[in-house]
C-alpha cells in the first residue's frame, strides 16, 4: 500500500522546482506587501477623517454660539484691526439677557465662556484650540456710524494621534445691537 | 475510495491554464479596485470636511460684511444700497466698502490666522460677492447677496454659495 501511495504522490507528478518556488514566493511577498501597505495607509487615512470630523464637531457649535450671542450683544472691547494691532485673545460682550460674557481659552486650550463668574466649556478634550483670537471694528465710542463687527479666528487641531490635522477658521459677525450708533 | 480511484481522481488532473489564471487575476482585481476607491474616497473625505468648514465660514463672513455696509449707509443717512451696486466684488473682514473683483486673487492667511489679501501665504480659496438688485415693482428695496467661496480640490473646482437678501426696511 505504501508503495502505491508513493507512486501516486511522487512517482509520476513532478514537484515544484526551486526556481518556481522562489518565483512564486517573491510574487506572493510583493502582493502581500502592497496589500498590507494599502491597509495600513487606509487606517491612517480613516483616522485623519476622524480627526477632521472631531474638529468640525467642536468648531461648529463654538462658532455658532459665539455668532448667535455676538449678534444681539454690545461689543465691550475697543477696535482692533488685527493688522497693526495684535489680535485680541479674549472677547467681552454685553448680552441683553445673560449680562457680560467672556470668551477665551483656558490653560488646556479649551474654549471657555464665562458668564456671571461661572465657566462653561464649549469644546471637548478631543481637540485643541491652538489659538482663538478676535478682531473688532465699529466698536468705537462716540459712534463711528459702523455696526460693531467681530472677526473670530480659530486654529484647531486634534489633541492626540500620530498625525496632527490643523484647520484655520475665520468668520465675521456683525452685531445687530445698534445702541452705540443711536447715541 | 480505493487508491486506484484516488490515483485517477487526483493524480492525472491537468494543471491550471494561462487563460484560467488570467481570469482569476481579473476577478481578484475587480475585488481589489473598490477597496482602493474606498481608501481614496476616505482621503478625500478628510480634505473635503476641512475645506468645506473653512469655506462655509468665509462665505458667511462675506454676507456679514455687506450687511454691515448696508447698516452703515442707514446710520449716515444714505440710501441703503449706496456702494452696493450690481456686480461682483471682494471684501475682507473689516471692509467699509466693496473691493473690485479684479482678477479675484487667492485669500492669504497671515501669522495671526487672519484671511486677507495683503499679507501671509496664499490659501486655496477665492471669495466673490455677487450683488444684484431685486426690484419687483420699482421699490428699490431689496438686494440679493451671494457669497461664493471656491477652491481647487483634486483638480476639481468646488464652490460653496451662501445667499442673503437685504431689505430697505428702515
Amino acid at each position: 500500500m505504501f508503495k502505491r501511495l508513493n507512486k501516486i504522490f511522487s512517482g509520476s507528478d513532478a514537484g515544484f522546482s526551486l526556481v518556481e518556488l522562489l518565483t512564486a514566493l517573491t510574487i506572493f511577498s510583493f502582493i502581500i506587501l502592497i496589500v498590507v501597505a494599502t491597509y495600513i495607509q487606509s487606517l491612517q487615512i480613516r483616522q485623519r477623517s476622524f480627526y477632521a470630523e472631531a474638529i468640525q464637531r467642536n468648531a461648529l457649535p463654538v462658532l455658532e454660539l459665539m455668532a448667535k450671542e455676538i449678534r444681539v450683544s454690545q461689543i465691550q472691547d475697543q477696535n482692533n484691526n488685527c493688522s497693526t494691532d495684535p489680535a485680541l485673545n479674549q472677547l467681552t460682550i454685553a448680552h441683553p439677557d445673560e449680562g457680560t460674557i467672556l470668551y477665551r481659552l483656558d490653560a488646556q486650550s479649551r474654549v471657555e465662556r464665562v458668564v456671571g463668574g461661572v465657566t462653561y466649556y464649549l469644546s471637548y478634550d478631543e481637540v485643541i484650540f491652538n489659538s482663538l483670537r478676535f478682531c473688532v471694528a465699529g466698536s468705537a465710542l462716540p459712534s463711528d456710524d459702523q455696526s460693531a463687527r467681530v472677526a473670530i479666528i480659530a486654529s484647531i487641531s486634534n489633541r492626540s494621534g500620530k498625525e496632527i490635522l490643523t484647520i484655520n477658521l475665520q468668520t465675521a459677525v456683525t452685531s445687530r445691537n445698534i445702541n452705540n450708533e443711536l447715541q | 475510495m480505493t487508491i486506484e480511484k484516488l490515483n485517477k481522481k487526483v493524480g492525472y488532473e491537468r494543471g491550471t491554464t494561462l487563460v484560467e489564471a488570467i481570469v482569476v487575476v481579473f476577478i481578484l482585481s475587480f475585488g481589489l479596485i473598490p477597496s482602493f476607491f474606498t481608501v481614496i474616497s476616505a482621503n478625500n473625505l478628510a480634505t473635503a470636511i476641512k475645506n468645506n468648514l473653512i469655506a462655509a465660514n468665509l462665505a458667511q463672513e462675506g454676507l456679514e460684511v455687506v450687511r454691515a455696509i448696508r447698516d452703515s449707509n442707514w446710520f449716515t443717512g444714505n440710501s441703503f444700497d449706496l456702494g452696493l451696486g450690481d456686480g461682483n466684488y471682494r471684501v475682507v473682514w473689516n471692509s467699509t466698502g466693496l473691493l473690485p473683483e479684479s482678477s479675484n486673487p487667492l485669500l492669504k492667511l497671515d501669522s495671526q490666522g487672519l484671511y486677507n489679501y495683503s499679507t501671509g501665504t496664499d490659501t486655496i480659496f477665492h471669495r466673490r460677492l455677487v450683488i444684484a438688485k431685486i426690484d419687483p415693482a420699482g421699490c428699490n428695496c431689496e438686494l440679493r447677496i451671494i457669497s461664493e467661496v471656491s477652491w481647487q480640490e483634486k483638480s476639481r473646482t468646488k464652490t460653496i454659495r451662501a445667499e442673503s437678501h437685504l431689505f430697505n426696511w428702515k
